[in-house]
């Protein structure tokens, strides 16, 4: 009994030490309203173009890449985000761009050229961090977590946002 | 042409300030402060009750573990934010999340040995009766519980992902504030049943971004401690002190236990609960409706020095009983103040009504077999608070309010779904969830 005693002490201290139960509950509920994770930092360079860095570490079993988003609207920080970077061609905006680098989770930089960039104003952006649904893609009667042969109508069909950074702003000129 | 312009000048002047209506609409809504979030003495006061809720569910059910879950959310919700991109400030949507978490164990530390132990009847891991039985008298039992409840506002933030479709995520936004309660329990049975815990009140700016850095530093964290004390668990006294006074006390008395200690009650008698509770509820903060004493050389940017208190103390009766499967439920509350109390806004005295509070709520279990429940449950209530038209756009100070909740437990598993109006529950919670709907789910896992 007393062994079993101080095992179960011991456990609810090494618990309640290092995350408070108020932080578990918030962080349950910021998984399932997909809550902003993880900073990133953005600016403009004259003749680049926006370049955007962040440092998500994403693990490799679900990834599908990396999406980079911007405010649709200039100067309107709650305005709805659109996609203008992915590794497939998602989007016919036309700030939209395809970076094959992006679907390599080691990746941590995009450049927005300047040739896709909207009109000067202030702009926010965000990275997201998406994942493969898990799905029997090989239609073998059991689930994976990835398709073997991953392609565009697969990725639009079948992934979601796993993880998304908080936002930067940025001033167009 | 003449006559044509003598109508298109009003028709643009009317057709000018119907489109001024409908798009500023938005910024035409009440717009809300979560002043009252502040307010650390009132958190403190909630996640007590849900602890103290949680340790019924464990005694009453004979657990020794027990991990719980509750999410909350209350809509609509507008407030003045600042929009870096305008350079300006504007109403901006946002949804009030509240989430609770608890973990508390509970086991013997002595067992008297039993002249006749019961060992005949096997175990069935559907039928609770057969592995969850009472404590045995004399015994002493030890437990310990962390848990924690966190409020804060988020924003959501509407993501467009071309043909892969459309999403969402959120933005912590404003001050997140999180309550953690460390505590021990002793249980001499069925004599003693004691609480102390320290609560642990901890407000977190979120960054610019709409991330939160967290750190939970105990040494850092303002803390109020608790005490509680029941006898026979019929008479309890629980407690709460902050660093340099007692902020709140109550003490209970169940009637129809403590006449069950010398005497057989009869089944007919519902259980009945009489309790006295006094609470230094108003103390000239910011977020209080009223000032104390007087209004004269006051305001919210006053020091503590200069801060008066009154105390309010209420007085409740709870009825409850079960007919088979059909359980009722109702409580009244009465209320007065220790001192004058005057409405920031008109400087007039505010005269408390007698009744605060009263509810009634209506339960009919589904299913009829030891261990497992499906019940439906319905509520009213009606609710009195001064702070109700000061924190929303609400005329008066009381108002009517229901619930509806739909209860399942299984021997390990209960989960739990909630709809609310005006409850009085969730508004003595958080007076700005007033008319607003409220959405609640919560599960657990025992053992």
């Amino acid at each position: 009994m007393p062994n079993k005693f101080i095992q179960i002490l011991l456990l609810w201290a090494i618990v309640t030490a290092n995350v408070a139960c108020s932080y578990v509950a918030d962080y349950i509920e910021g998984e399932i309203t997909n809550r902003a994770r993880f900073s990133i930092s953005a600016h403009y360079e004259a003749g680049t173009g926006v370049i955007v860095e962040w440092d998500a570490n994403p693990g490799n079993d679900s990834f599908a890449g990396y999406e980079i988003y911007m405010t649709k609207e200039a100067n309107n920080e709650f305005a709805e985000y659109i996609v203008v970077g992915a590794c497939y061609d998602i989007s016919t905006s036309p700030y939209f761009q395809i970076d094959a680098n992006l679907d390599n989770p080691s990746t941590s930089r995009f450049v927005h050229q300047t040739g896709n960039l909207p009109q000067s104003g202030i702009y926010f952006y965000r990275v997201g961090v998406i994942e493969w649904d898990e799905r029997d893609y090989n239609n073998d009667g059991e689930d994976e977590k990835k398709p073997s042969s991953p392609d565009e109508s697969l990725y639009e069909l079948y992934t979601n946002i796993a993880d998304i950074s908080g936002s930067a702003m940025v001033e167009i000129p | 042409m003449r006559a044509l312009h003598h109508y298109i000048i009003p028709f643009i002047v009317l057709l000018c300030i119907h489109l001024f209506a409908v798009n500023t609409g938005s910024f035409a809504q009440y717009v809300y402060e979560a002043s009252t979030l502040h307010n650390a003495a009132s958190r403190s006061q909630t996640v007590q009750q849900i602890f103290y809720q949680r340790w019924d569910t464990i005694f009453s059910n004979y657990l020794h573990f027990d991990a719980y879950i509750h999410l909350n959310w209350v809509y609509d919700f507008y407030v003045n934010s600042y929009n870096r991109g305008t350079g300006t400030t504007q109403a901006v949507p946002m949804r009030l999340v509240r989430t609770f978490s608890d973990i508390a164990l509970l086991f013997p530390v002595y067992t008297p040995v039993t002249e006749t132990p019961d060992e005949a009847q096997p175990v069935d891991i559907t039928d609770v009766s057969t592995f969850r039985k009472p404590w045995v008298d004399n015994s002493i039992l030890l437990g310990f519980t962390a848990c924690g409840y966190h409020y804060g506002l988020t924003r959501t933030v509407d993501i467009n992902r071309g043909s892969a479709g459309t999403e969402s995520a959120s933005d912590y936004a404003f001050s997140q504030f999180f309550d953690d309660i460390v505590a021990i329990t002793a249980v001499f049975v069925p004599y003693v049943t004691l609480h102390a815990g320290i609560v642990f009140n901890q407000q977190i700016e979120p960054n610019e971004d709409g991330t939160l850095d967290y750190n939970f530093d105990p040494s850092t964290i303002t803390k109020r401690y608790f005490t509680s004390v029941s006898l026979y668990n019929t008479l309890t006294w629980r407690s709460t002190a902050a660093k340099d006074r007692l902020e709140s006390y109550d003490i209970s008395l169940n009637i129809t236990q403590f006449l069950s200690i010398t005497t057989t009650i009869p089944s007919y008698l519902p259980q009945i609960t009489i309790g006295y509770k006094k609470y230094q509820k108003y103390n000239d903060e910011p977020y209080d409706p009223v000032w104390v004493s007087t209004a004269s050389g006051k305001s919210n940017t006053m020091s503590d020095s200069l801060k008066q208190h009154a105390t309010l103390y209420t007085y409740y009766t709870t009825l409850s009983k079960n007919f088979g499967n059909f359980f009722l439920a109702t409580s009244i509350e009465l209320q007065h103040v220790d001192k004058t109390i005057v409405d920031k806004r008109t400087e007039q005295k505010v005269s408390l009504p007698v009744m605060r509070l009263w509810w009634a709520k209506a339960g009919y279990d589904l299913m009829d077999r030891p261990g497992w429940d499906f019940i439906v449950w319905l509520g009213v209530n009606k609710f009195y608070d001064p702070a109700m038209s000061y924190h929303s756009k609400h005329s008066d100070n009381d108002t009517g309010g229901w619930f509806a909740m739909i209860d399942g437990t299984s021997p390990y598993i209960t989960l739990s779904i909630k709809a609310s109006y005006n409850d009085y529950s969730e508004l003595d919670k958080l007076i700005e969830a007033i008319d607003k709907y409220i959405i609640e789910g919560s599960a657990s896992f025992r053992i």
